[in-house]
C-alpha cells in the first residue's frame, strides 16, 4: 500500500477519535454505527476526493430513511417529515437544551457534523497545514465535552493528542496522490450505491429473511450463549435484563394525527431481579375519561398485524371500538386507585386483520402545573422500598438533592439515567442473588429499555416518589403521514410518577439513541399561532369551553414553532447555495493538467485514452472519431502549452471541454458510432 | 523563420518528397552537427549537399573517399614556396562549408580519422600548425549499406561523432516521374538555386534554436529513452550521455523548425531514431534475426512512457 493511503487512513483514525471522543459524551447514535458510517465516509474520500461529499450526504439520507421512514425513498414527502421532526426538535433544543432530542435529529444531527468536520479535516490538511490548528481545536472540544459530561472522554482526549503529535511529527502531508485501484473500486462502490440505493427504495414487501434462513445462521450465533430472546412485547416479566435480537416483525398498524406511546400493562412490586405480575380482576363497569385535566380528544385507529391479547391504548383511552373481538376490562386486585382508569388492562383476543378504533384523551401535561403539586396521595404500594439495595437507595438521594418538587426530582433521574448510561441490548441477566438494579447501576452500565425504565422506578421511589412501570409500544416508523408501523422492535417499557390529583405522568429514562422518542411525559413545544388547516401533529389542544382547535390559547408559549421551518430552510437553501459555489469554484480552478486527467479517464472507460507512451499528439491523431476534434485539437495544443511549454493556465473557456467529452457525451458518441475508434 | 522555409524549399526542389530527410538535415544544420547518409548510390546525397551549399551561399567540397587517399589528400599539405622560401599550406578539400563525404567507409581508418578529427574539433592540424575550420562547418558523409567488400567499417566511436544518421530511400513512383519530368530537358534544378540564407542569418537562427525551453519533465524523458537503450537486452552497447545531448539539441532544433519555443515530446520521439540508431550496437543474435537497431530503438520509444505533468 502506497504511503500516503496509510497516511490518509491515519489522518482518518485520527479523526475517528475525536468523532468517538466526542459521541461518548453526547450519545447521538450508537457507536457502532457511527464508527462503521465513519469507515465508510472514509472509504468514499479515498475514492472520490471530488464528489464525495454528495455521496456521504446520499448515504446519510439513505441511512435515515431507512432507519425513521418507511416507504419509498424517491417519494420526497418523507424529507417534509424529517424537516418537521427536526424543526420540532430544534425548537425544544432552543428551549430545553438537548434532553429533548429525538433519535431522528440526533442521528441527522451527527451524520451532518461528521460530513462537515472530515471536510473541512481534509481541505485543511490538503492545504499541508492546520495538523496544530486541528490538534488544538480537538483538544478544546473534548475537553470542553469532558468539563461538560465529565464522563468518558479523558482517553479520547490523550489519545487523541498523542495521535496528533505523532502526525504532527510524521506528515509533511502529501495528499496528492490518487488511489491505486481508485478507478475499480469506484466502479464497485458505485454498483453496490446503485444496487442498495434500489434495494432499499423499493417498497418494504415485509419480508422477514431470519424466518427464511433460521435462527441458526445469523451469524451472531454462538453456540456456547445463553439462548438469546428477540425484542418484542411480552407479559412476564420476572426475570430481566437477558441479551435480545432484534426483530423486524411488524406487529401493530397506529393512524393517528400526533405520534403516541402505546400502554399495555403496568406493574408495580419490584422483586429484585423483575416485576410481579398483579392478579387482575374483571371490572365489569368500567369508568373512563378523566374529568379534571385539561386536553384534546383524538381518534385513533389501530390495526393487528400478529395475532395480540391485549388492546394497546394511549393514556387515557375514552372510547374502545373492536371489530372482528372483544375485550373485557380488568383491574389489579389489591390496590386503590384513585382513577381507576388509569389502571385499567383492556385484554381481547385479536387476530391478524382484526382493527380497534380508539378515542384517546390527550391531557396537557403542563410542567409549571406539574411544579406546583405534590405526590403523597398514591397507593402506598407504589412507595414501596422492597428489594432497594443501600447503594440505590444513597445513589437516589445523590441525584434528586437540591430538587425541590417531584417533577424536577424525576427529570433529575430520567435525564441522569439517559446521560449515564449506554443503550444496548448485548446484555446478561444478573447472577442469580444480584439486584438487578445495583447491577445494571453499578457494574453494567449498559442496557436495554427494561433496564433503564426499572432503576427509573426504583430510583425514583429511593427519592420518595411513587412510580410504578410501563410496558407497550414506542412510536415506530412513520409510514404515511399520520400512520405508523410498530414492529416488536419497538416494544418498549418506561415509567410513570404520580401526581396528587392530577394521574400519572409517563417518564422516559432510556436514552433516544436506538429507536425511542425520548420526550414522553413532557409535553412537547407547542405553538398555538400555529393556523394550518388540517389538524397536524402537535397541533394546541383547544381549550375546553372554546370553539375550536385553532383558538389561540392563552398561555404565555406562543413564538416557538414557527420559526425554525424558515430558519431550517434559509439554512438548507445556504448550505445548497454555498455548496454550489464552492463546487463550482473548485471546478473553475482546476488547472488544464487535472482537466487533460480527467478526460483521459473519461476516454479510458471507452477505450479511447492515451496509451501512456503516446505523446498527447500522437493519441489526437489516432482517435480520429472524438466528436468535436477542432476543439479537442485546441485543448490539446493548450494542453502542451502548459506542459511543455511552461505557458500560464489558459483561460477558462480554453480549459474547458464541451459537453461531448462529458461522461453522458462520451457514451451517446459510442452508442451512434457504431464502429468505434 | 522566412529564412529557413526558402531553404527546406530549395531542398525540396532538389531532392523531391523527401521532406522528413530535408527536415533532418536542416535540424543538423542548426545544430552544427554532422551527418551520416547510410544509403545506396543514386538516391541525391550530391544533390542535397550542393543544393545545400547553395541556398547558404557558402563554399561546398567533396571528397570521394578510396582507399589510396591519404590523410593529407583530405586536410591539404605544407608546400614549399621557393619565392618566400617558407612551407605554405595549401588546404585540403575539408576547408569548406558544407563538406561531402562520399563513402566514407572505402579508406583507410587513418584517412578517416583525419576527417573526423576535423569534425569533432573544427579544426585541422597539419604538421603541428592547428589551423581553424571556417563557419560554419558541416560535413555529410555517406556510406553504401550494401557492398561491404574491401570497406573499413567505422568504428563505433566515430560514429558517435555524427549528429544524425538518415536513409533517404527511395522515391515514390510519383516523386520519381516527377524527378523525370524536371530533368527532361538537360536542366537541374540545382541550377534555379539562389542563396537564401547568409552565415549571420544561420547563426543567428543558431542561437535562437538553442534558446527553445526543454522542460525538466522531458529533459527527464530523454534520459529514459536513453538509459533505456543501456539495459535492453537487444543491445550490446547504449547510448551514450553525447546521445542525449545531442537528442535534446536536436529536438529543440526541431522544435524550433516546427515554430514553437519549447520542445514536445513528439519532437524527441521524431530525432529519438537518427540520433540514437548508430550510436547503439546490435547484439549479434538479434542482428542475425534480421533485427535493426532502428527497430530497437522505436521498441523502445514504445515502452518509455511520455511525461503529461
Amino acid at each position: 500500500m502506497r504511503a500516503d493511503v496509510i497516511k490518509k487512513i491515519l489522518c482518518g483514525l485520527w479523526f475517528m477519535v475525536l468523532v468517538a471522543g466526542l459521541n461518548t459524551v453526547m450519545r447521538f447514535i450508537d457507536s457502532g454505527i457511527l464508527i462503521l458510517v465513519f469507515l465508510f465516509f472514509t472509504l468514499v474520500d479515498l475514492i472520490f476526493s471530488k464528489a464525495g461529499i454528495f455521496i456521504k450526504v446520499f448515504i446519510s439520507l439513505l441511512l435515515v430513511h431507512r432507519k425513521y421512514y418507511i416507504g419509498n425513498f424517491f417519494n420526497l414527502r418523507w424529507l417534509t417529515w424529517l424537516a418537521q421532526d427536526m424543526g420540532r426538535d430544534l425548537a425544544a433544543i432552543s428551549q430545553q437544551g438537548l434532553v429533548m432530542v429525538q433519535p431522528v435529529t440526533a442521528m441527522v444531527l451527527t451524520l451532518a457534523t461528521l460530513i462537515v468536520l472530515q471536510t473541512v479535516f481534509f481541505i485543511v490538511f490538503k492545504r499541508g497545514r492546520g495538523i496544530t490548528f486541528f490538534l488544538c481545536l480537538g483538544t478544546a472540544l473534548l475537553a470542553a465535552a469532558y468539563t461538560w459530561q465529565g464522563d468518558g472522554s479523558v482517553w479520547y482526549t490523550v489519545f487523541f493528542v498523542v495521535l496528533g503529535l505523532i502526525l504532527k511529527a510524521t506528515l509533511p502531508l502529501e495528499m496528492k496522490a490518487s488511489f491505486p485501484l481508485g478507478r475499480w473500486l469506484r466502479l464497485l462502490l458505485a454498483t453496490v450505491l446503485v444496487l442498495t440505493a434500489v434495494a432499499w427504495a423499493m417498497p418494504d414487501p415485509g419480508l422477514d429473511f431470519s424466518d427464511w434462513m433460521g435462527d441458526g445462521l445469523v451469524w451472531k450465533y454462538d453456540p456456547l450463549a445463553p439462548p438469546r430472546g428477540k425484542v418484542s412485547y411480552s407479559s412476564y416479566d420476572g426475570a430481566l435484563g437477558s441479551a435480545l435480537n432484534d426483530d423486524d416483525t411488524p406487529a401493530l398498524r397506529v393512524i393517528t394525527p400526533v405520534p403516541v406511546y402505546l400502554r399495555g400493562e403496568t406493574r408495580w412490586h419490584y422483586t429484585g431481579s423483575g416485576w410481579e405480575s398483579p392478579t387482575l380482576v374483571k371490572e365489569d363497569s368500567p369508568q373512563l375519561a378523566p374529568q379534571h385535566l385539561k386536553g384534546e380528544e383524538i381518534d385513533i385507529t389501530v390495526e393487528v398485524l400478529a395475532a395480540a391479547s391485549l388492546i394497546f391504548a394511549p393514556r387515557y383511552p375514552v372510547d374502545i371500538e373492536v371489530q372482528g373481538g372483544s375485550y373485557d376490562v380488568y383491574l389489579p386486585r389489591d390496590i386503590n386507585p384513585v382513577y381507576p382508569y388509569e389502571n385499567y388492562k383492556y385484554s381481547a383476543h385479536l387476530e391478524e386483520g382484526d382493527t380497534y378504533r380508539l378515542s384517546v384523551f390527550l391531557p396537557e401535561d403542563d410542567p409549571e402545573a406539574l411544579r406546583e403539586l405534590t405526590s403523597a396521595k398514591a397507593d402506598s404500594k407504589y412507595y414501596s422500598l422492597d428489594n432497594i439495595t443501600a447503594r440505590v437507595y444513597e445513589l437516589a438521594q445523590t441525584i434528586v438533592a437540591g430538587k425541590t418538587n417531584s417533577y424536577d426530582k424525576a427529570v433529575a433521574i430520567a435525564s441522569y439515567l439517559r446521560y449515564n448510561w449506554d443503550y444496548s441490548l448485548e446484555t446478561e441477566q444478573p447472577e442469580p442473588g444480584t439486584d438487578f438494579v445495583e447491577d445494571f447501576l453499578f457494574n453494567r452500565r449498559d442496557g436495554y429499555c427494561v433496564h433503564f425504565s426499572t432503576s427509573f422506578v426504583v430510583l425514583a421511589r429511593a427519592a420518595g416518589l411513587p412510580a410504578r412501570w410501563v410496558k407497550g409500544y414506542s412510536f415506530g416508523s412513520r409510514e404515511e403521514e399520520g400512520t405508523y408501523l410498530l414492529r416488536n422492535n419497538n416494544a418498549h417499557s418506561w415509567a410513570e410518577v404520580w401526581f396528587d390529583d392530577y394521574g400519572w405522568i409517563p417518564f422516559e429514562p432510556t436514552p433516544g439513541g436506538a429507536h425511542l422518542r425520548p420526550d414522553v411525559g413532557v409535553p412537547p413545544p407547542r405553538n398555538p399561532s400555529t393556523n394550518k388547516p388540517d389538524p397536524g401533529e402537535e397541533q394546541p389542544p383547544p381549550d375546553p369551553g372554546t370553539s375550536g382547535p385553532k383558538t389561540e390559547t392563552p398561555e404565555g408559549k406562543k413564538a416557538v414553532k414557527w420559526w425554525p421551518y424558515p430558519v431550517i430552510g434559509g439554512a438548507v437553501i445556504a448550505l445548497a447555495v454555498a455548496l454550489y459555489l464552492v463546487v463550482k469554484k473548485r471546478r473553475d480552478a482546476i488547472g488544464i493538467r487535472e482537466v487533460y486527467a480527467r478526460l483521459q479517464a473519461r476516454l479510458r472507460i471507452f477505450g479511447w485514452q492515451r496509451h501512456r507512451w503516446e505523446t498527447p499528439r500522437e493519441h489526437l491523431d489516432r482517435v480520429e472519431g472524438l466528436p468535436d476534434r477542432p476543439k479537442l485539437g485546441r485543448f490539446v495544443r493548450r494542453f502542451e502549452d502548459s506542459v511543455y511549454g511552461g505557458a500560464e493556465e489558459p483561460p477558462k473557456d480554453e480549459r474547458q471541454l464541451g459537453r461531448g467529452y462529458s461522461l453522458v457525451g462520451l457514451l451517446i458518441h459510442r452508442l451512434t458510432r457504431a464502429k468505434g475508434n | 523563420m522566412q529564412k529557413i522555409k526558402g531553404l527546406l524549399d530549395n531542398l525540396n526542389k532538389v531532392l523531391i518528397g523527401k521532406e522528413a530527410v530535408v527536415e533532418m538535415v536542416a535540424v543538423a544544420l542548426i545544430c552544427q552537427g554532422h551527418v551520416l547518409v547510410e544509403d545506396v548510390p543514386g538516391l541525391g546525397k550530391t544533390m542535397l549537399v550542393k543544393g545545400l551549399a547553395r541556398s547558404l551561399g557558402c563554399k561546398f567540397s567533396r571528397i570521394q573517399f578510396t582507399p589510396d587517399l591519404l590523410p593529407s589528400d583530405v586536410v591539404g599539405v605544407q608546400v614549399y614556396n621557393q619565392k618566400t622560401m617558407e612551407f605554405q599550406y595549401r588546404p585540403g578539400p575539408v576547408m569548406a562549408n558544407i563538406v561531402l563525404a562520399d563513402e566514407i567507409n572505402r579508406t583507410s581508418p587513418k584517412t578517416q580519422s583525419s576527417l573526423l578529427e576535423a569534425m569533432e574539433e573544427r579544426q585541422l592540424t597539419v604538421d603541428g600548425e592547428t589551423r581553424p575550420l571556417p563557419e560554419p562547418f558541416m560535413v555529410l558523409a555517406t556510406q553504401n549499406p550494401i557492398e561491404y567488400e574491401g570497406t573499413f567499417p567505422l568504428p563505433e566511436a566515430q560514429l558517435d561523432r555524427f549528429l544524425l544518421r538518415l536513409q533517404i530511400g527511395y522515391p515514390s513512383p510519383d516523386n520519381e516521374v516527377q524527378i523525370i519530368r524536371t530533368q527532361e530537358h538537360g536542366e537541374h534544378p540545382l541550377d534555379d538555386l539562389d542563396q537564401v540564407l547568409s552565415i549571420e542569418e544561420l547563426q543567428s537562427i543558431q542561437r535562437e534554436a538553442a534558446n527553445v525551453s526543454l522542460s525538466d519533465s522531458l529533459a527527464a524523458y530523454i534520459v529514459e529513452l536513453c538509459k533505456r537503450t543501456r539495459n535492453n537486452s537487444s543491445l550490446y552497447l547504449g547510448a551514450s550521455p553525447r546521445g542525449s545531448l545531442g537528442l535534446a539539441r536536436t529536438a529543440k532544433a526541431l522544435a524550433w523548425l516546427r515554430g514553437r519555443d519549447y520542445v514536445l515530446p513528439d519532437d524527441i520521439k521524431a530525432m529519438a531514431v537518427p540520433v540514437l540508431a548508430h550510436r547503439v550496437i546490435l547484439n549479434p543474435e538479434e542482428k542475425l534475426q534480421g533485427q535493426t537497431a532502428e527497430d530497437v530503438i522505436r521498441k523502445i520509444i514504445n515502452t518509455v512512457y511520455v511525461p503529461t505533468r
